[in-house]
């Protein structure tokens, strides 16, 4: 029972530092990013690979992270300068031929099969490896909202709302948005490719079909139901949806509801993301506001 | 492979991304909004018929009630998701978010009620050689309904008044409506149509290769290319665009298989082929470029 | 020396030649008027300047430098600020943000810069909140600081943007119709603050209230289908047959 507890800990603070780069790009700067999944995914790959070859843990992370914000740039330098329904099915597309480069680059990436008997940095060393990895993911979501919300509300983070709210009139006031735009994509990207890793050594088996892009909607869902552009409310959208989730497999496991949990689960996010979007479109925690005496 | 097959499944891809792309690119222009739960338009027609064949109908005879499905469905996702959320001022993201989320709703009930199996129709095994190509039953009838509707929708779009306010409205929905052009019939017609339209092609893609709940969402991407390649709102770019991608998508196969590359990048070449239309001729070959904001 | 010159510019949209063989000029300390019938080019005169389009002909010179075809932000870098025919706030921002957000601050407005130069920014801030508090002084809108300038009234919005614009340091400011849709007394304030300015900078202003130009503006250039028709000191322009044509009959 704990153990189940914790381990729902552990996948909200990891789809949290997802919401939160998503939150980055979509919630404050508009930049429709619907291929999030491809940055978590080349995240969890660069690591996984990295880690499977010897390399130690805070180096595999850091190389995870770099790799998907570097990604994240090169898809960055052409594409936030498209329409935002553009962009929004550009980047839909791109993950998807991420997916199918994970399938079928099996040199690299095994396949379909995927990566088995990825290391888990400390294992043999601490006495409640669950507990350690709670404590670990922790501390990167925390770091991650921290850094954030600094973000969110320092002179960049407002840019970002400028060109959020209006991009023409921000670049007539002298801002270069299409600079501003390409750093937060990046950014965004880099903090998914960390989410990405954190998921690969706490599985410690990753494949291509965890990779789909019901997690990109998954987490826009989280954005959604949140609050866009609150930090506070993508912590909490995570917890949300993946409470959400965990429920729906404890009503299989304890009721005779002929449901299955995915297509329990998948239902409900549609319906909160409708149900949002009509009724409550500013997310349980709004967006905060500067404000001076 | 035989030139003449190549070319012939060219011809079926292609119509049968014509059947898929119509009711895409006409919500797309007049509403203004990506519709991501086109796909499930696609999928739950397949079902439908699906139940109907296991009762015995056959596959052909279900293809109107199909589309009576799709199209209804069409309707109920515009008055009780679409609608509601433009006059709550939800703008073309939010719209696109709703219809993701519609999207996921439809395919996990249609999962839920026919579980994630494959499943098949039963339909008559019978094929022809035509001028050196192997076509089964089914895809003649793709050929012919994808021929049957270009001509059905020329004629509707030239020659009925219904047709004629649909190509006002989306022209210039401002104007239309101005004008007095019943715009919320115009829209529910849309959807009517451009659904059960979806629904047959959904029948007849299952029929031509197997059913499962991501039907609609697998061919997608593909019919946004469709839609893109050809100008948002454009029939005609549409049809052109059906084709071309099909040619690309068939040709490009042999084109891996020559690179040795894997065949599983056949999917990608649609997706890459978005991606380029995207960033370099958004508006596509027939269409013009939609008027932009002013200042 | 001229703040602005404009020299022959030209710009289609499709069949429609929106801007013919457009000259005008604009001095430091002049408020300089463009009137001239709805659709006449005033709008798209100001987007060739501002960099929003490029003109398919002719150039554009600020402080003796050719700016013709470079993008708005680097436009506005140079001093050289517009606002927009309907008023474009930063609708989910409060209105003390939306001042903020227009000073200028490439130092600080990074990621690393915005995290780690942490005594630069608190700097920064301090000062543009200060520039920030004198200009909704001086224009009035200081009571409204915390509201969403969404939430702001048409004539409110209009001010906004005035003042937005104020914070960028601009040397030309180039603003379309800012008392359109204002109330008149409101409107005479505006005018009356823009001449409190106008020391220090230039102003070319699209404006159609007769009075209101008789009394604040130095200069009236008249545009028609896209050509500047007439120019000269306002009272002679205004009450000229030729202004008169183009506003009230062909
Ligand atoms: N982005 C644009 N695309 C097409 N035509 C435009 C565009 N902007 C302006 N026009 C046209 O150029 C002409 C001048 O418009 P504008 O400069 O807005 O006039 P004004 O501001 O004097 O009322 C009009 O005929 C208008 O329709
Ligand atoms: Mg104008």
């Amino acid at each position: 029972m704990l153990a189940y507890a914790v381990d729902a800990l552990i996948f909200i603070n990891i789809y949290a530092i997802l919401a939160l780069s998503l939150n980055l790009e979509a919630g404050t700067a508009r930049l429709m990013n619907f291929g999030k999944v491809a940055f978590f995914a080349i995240g969890a790959y660069t690591s996984a690979l990295l880690s499977l070859a010897g390399y130690p843990f805070p180096i595999t992370l850091a190389a995870g992270a770099l790799l998907a914000g570097v990604a994240g740039l090169g898809v960055a330098l052409p594409a936030v300068r498209l329409r935002e329904d553009y962009l929004a099915i550009a980047s839909i597309a791109f993950g998807e031929i991420i997916r199918l480069i994970l399938l079928n680059e099996r040199w690299l990436t095994n396949g379909p099969v995927g990566l088995r008997g990825i290391p888990q940095p400390l294992r043999d060393a601490v006495p409640d490896y669950q507990l350690f990895y709670l404590a670990l993911t922790t501390v990167f979501m925390v770091g991650t909202a921290t850094v954030l919300h600094l973000l969110t509300w320092s002179p960049f983070g407002r840019v970002l709302r400028a060109i959020r709210e209006d991009e023409l009139v921000a670049q007539a006031l002298g801002k270069h948005t299409f600079g501003f735009k390409a750093r937060a994509f990046a950014l965004g990207s880099g903090i998914a490719g960390l989410a990405g890793a954190l998921f690969a050594h706490y599985l410690s088996f990753i494949s291509p079909d965890m990779f789909m892009p019901t997690v990109t909607f998954a987490v826009w869902t989280m954005i959604v139901v949140g609050g866009r552009g609150s930090v506070p409310g993508a912590v909490a959208g995570a917890g949300v949806v993946v409470l959400l989730e965990r429920g729906t497999r404890v009503l299989k496991d304890y009721t005779s509801l002929g449901v299955e949990p995915s297509n329990l689960r998948m239902v409900l996010l549609g319906l909160l993301l409708i149900l949002f979007l009509l009724y409550r479109p500013q997310g349980v925690i709004r967006e905060g506001k500067y404000e001076v005496d | 492979m035989e030139m003449a097959q190549i070319l012939m499944n060219i011809l079926i891809t292609g119509s049968l991304y014509v059947l898929m792309a119509v009711g895409v690119t006409m919500v797309y222009r007049i509403l203004r909004f990506a519709n991501f739960a086109h796909a499930e338009l696609i999928t739950l027609g397949a079902y439908v018929a699906y139940s109907l064949n296991r009762a015995g109908m056959s596959i052909y005879l279900t293809l109107p009630l199909a589309f009576a499905a799709s199209g209804a469905l069409g309707v109920a996702l515009e008055r009780g998701v679409f609608r509601p959320l433009r006059e709550r001022g939800g703008d073309a993201i939010a719209l696109m978010i709703a219809s993701i989320g519609a999207g996921m709703v439809v395919r996990h009930v249609l999962q839920q009620v026919y579980s994630a199996k494959v499943l098949t129709y039963s339909t008559p095994l019978v094929s022809y050689q035509v001028l050196g190509a192997r076509v089964s039953q089914v895809q003649v009838v793709i050929l012919l309904l994808g021929v049957a509707s270009i001509v059905a929708f020329h004629l509707l779009l030239t020659r009925t008044r219904m047709g004629k306010a649909m190509r006002a409205t989306s022209d210039n929905p401002e104007l239309a409506r101005a004008s007095g052009i019943p715009v919320r019939r115009v829209v529910l017609a849309t959807w009517v149509l451009g659904g059960g339209i979806a629904g047959v092609a959904g029948v007849l893609r299952a029929a031509d290769t197997r059913l499962v709940p991501t039907l609609g969402w697998e061919v997608l991407l593909p019919v946004f290319a469709v839609v893109l390649l050809g100008g948002i709102g454009s029939f005609y770019g549409a049809v052109a665009a059906a084709y071309l991608l099909a040619a690309a998508e068939n040709l490009g196969v042999l084109l891996l298989g020559a690179l040795g590359m894997s065949t599983g990048y056949r999917y990608a070449i649609s997706f890459v082929i978005l991606i380029l239309v995207l960033l370099f001729r958004p508006y596509g070959i027939a269409g013009q470029r939609l008027g932009g904001e002013r200042e | 020396m001229s703040l602005l010159v404009t020299e022959s510019l030209g710009k289609s949209f499709g069949g429609v030649e929106a801007l013919r063989k457009v000259s005008i000029e604009v001095e430091r300390g002049r408020i300089v008027a463009l009137i001239g019938p709805n659709g006449s080019g005033k709008s798209t005169l100001i987007n060739v300047i501002s960099g929003v389009y490029p003109p398919d002909r002719g150039r554009v010179l600020f402080e003796g430098r050719d700016i013709t075809g470079m993008p708005p932000h680097r436009v506005a870098e140079m001093g050289v600020v517009r606002t927009f025919q309907v008023p474009r706030v930063f609708r989910g921002m409060s209105v003390v943000e939306n001042l903020m957000v227009a000073a200028p601050g490439r130092e600080v407005e990074t990621v690393t810069g915005s995290l780690l130069k942490r005594r630069q920014v608190r700097g920064h801030e301090a000062e543009c909140l200060r520039r920030a508090e004198e200009v909704m002084e001086f224009l009035e809108i200081h009571h409204m600081r915390n509201e969403y300038a969404g939430s702001l009234s048409g004539g409110q919005q209009k001010l906004l943007a005035l003042a937005r614009a104020l914070m960028t340091k601009p040397k030309l400011l180039m603003l379309d119709e800012p008392v359109a849709g204002v109330a008149p007394a409101l409107a005479r304030k505006i005018f009356e603050k823009i001449l409190e300015l106008r020391s220090r900078l230039g102003f070319l202003i699209i404006e159609h209230n007769m009075d209101v130009l008789l009394d604040f503006a130095d200069y009236v250039y008249v545009m028609h289908r896209g050509e500047i028709v007439a120019r000269g000191a306002p009272e002679e322009v205004l009450s000229s047959r030729q202004v008169l044509e183009v506003y009230f009959g062909e």
